[in-house]
């Protein structure tokens, strides 16, 4: 566990306000802030969104309104992106027409 | 290649013998074709890890759905269900692949040296606003400190700011990316609510900046 102890004491670092430039950090402070705006009480988990995955590429190849019908999903794939990586990617294979 | 809907691929996959082996052989097909339009935007069909790739994330992925057949719903095709499943097999290894020889120390070193190089480029602010910045920036980092744990930080740090893969941070962290998933989400939910105890949105913080 030694390298988790030395990882926290850089982030500790990092964000002690002395070693801080605010123009500099502007980048990352806009980031956290959209994450933190963008932050719902309840969210899916990577495994629920996964779950309902193939169900979600399919109403959206179809043309239907994905977004709105599960929106717990879309909101997920906003935030998380690796699941966004592969849920681009399965919307690829099923367009490609492949299955 | 015989054309089959969902019950008759659930049917010939579940019980071993000559319709197990030949639904095999065809979903294998199945895989084969549809997992390079997935894979493509990341790796290029011209690198030659790209047929190997597939090739090990076809045989993979037949593994996996023959010991998760039970756990189709049929809310899907079928087909598609499976390469769900081979997307996230062939992507995980290409995620695993790409950053292998990056340590997390890296990451947050990179972080320090780029914030550096930006501190030299930027134009200098007026000093009141850069003074109001400066406590702008002190207040959010106060809000960090006190309400996130050091993986809580950490995990922000390497996967929301740096972008790196949650499924890589959650391997080299001995945990999985749902947890990792979750542990974020409480992170952003302890800011959101601190600040709004504080006051705050994030578009007041933004706009002191602007």
């Amino acid at each position: 566990m030694d390298w988790i102890r030395s990882i926290s004491q850089k982030i500790r670092i990092l964000f002690k306000p002395t070693t801080l430039n605010p123009q500099s950090n502007k980048m990352m402070l806009t980031k956290l802030m959209h994450m933190v705006e963008q932050t719902q009480e309840e969210e899916y988990s990577c495994d629920e969104v996964m779950q309902l995955l193939d169900e979600y590429a399919e109403m959206v190849s179809h043309g239907e309104d994905a977004e709105k019908m599960m929106p717990f999903i879309k909101h997920h794939l906003d935030m998380c992106p690796d699941c966004r990586e592969e849920a681009e990617a399965l919307l690829s294979i099923i367009q490609s027409k492949q299955i | 290649m015989q054309i089959r809907n969902n019950e008759q691929w659930l049917s010939d996959l579940s019980t071993p013998g000559p319709d197990q082996e030949a639904a095999l052989q065809d979903l294998r097909a199945v895989i084969a074709k549809g997992l390079p339009y997935g894979v493509g935007k990341y790796l290029s069909p011209d690198n030659p890890q790209f047929e190997p790739l597939i090739d090990e994330a076809t045989q993979e992925t037949l593994l996996r759905v023959l010991s998760r057949l039970d756990s189709f719903e049929g809310r899907s095709q079928f087909t598609t269900w499976v390469h769900k499943i081979a997307v996230r097999i062939a992507l995980t290894e290409l995620r695993r692949r790409k950053w292998r020889d990056v340590s997390l120390d890296n990451i947050i070193e990179d972080q320090n040296i780029s914030a550096a190089q930006r501190i030299v480029a930027d134009s200098s602010p007026s000093p009141e606003t850069s003074v109001e910045q400066a406590d702008m920036l002190t207040q959010v980092q106060r809000f960090i400190m006190e309400e996130l744990t050091d993986k809580q930080r950490q995990a922000m740090t390497t996967i929301s700011i740096q972008g790196m893969p949650i499924a890589e941070v959650a391997r080299r962290m001995n945990t999985n990316r749902n947890a990792l998933y979750k542990l974020l989400h409480d992170a952003r939910l302890r800011l959101k609510h601190r600040m709004a105890q504080e006051g705050l949105t994030p578009e007041d913080v933004l706009s002191v900046f602007e």
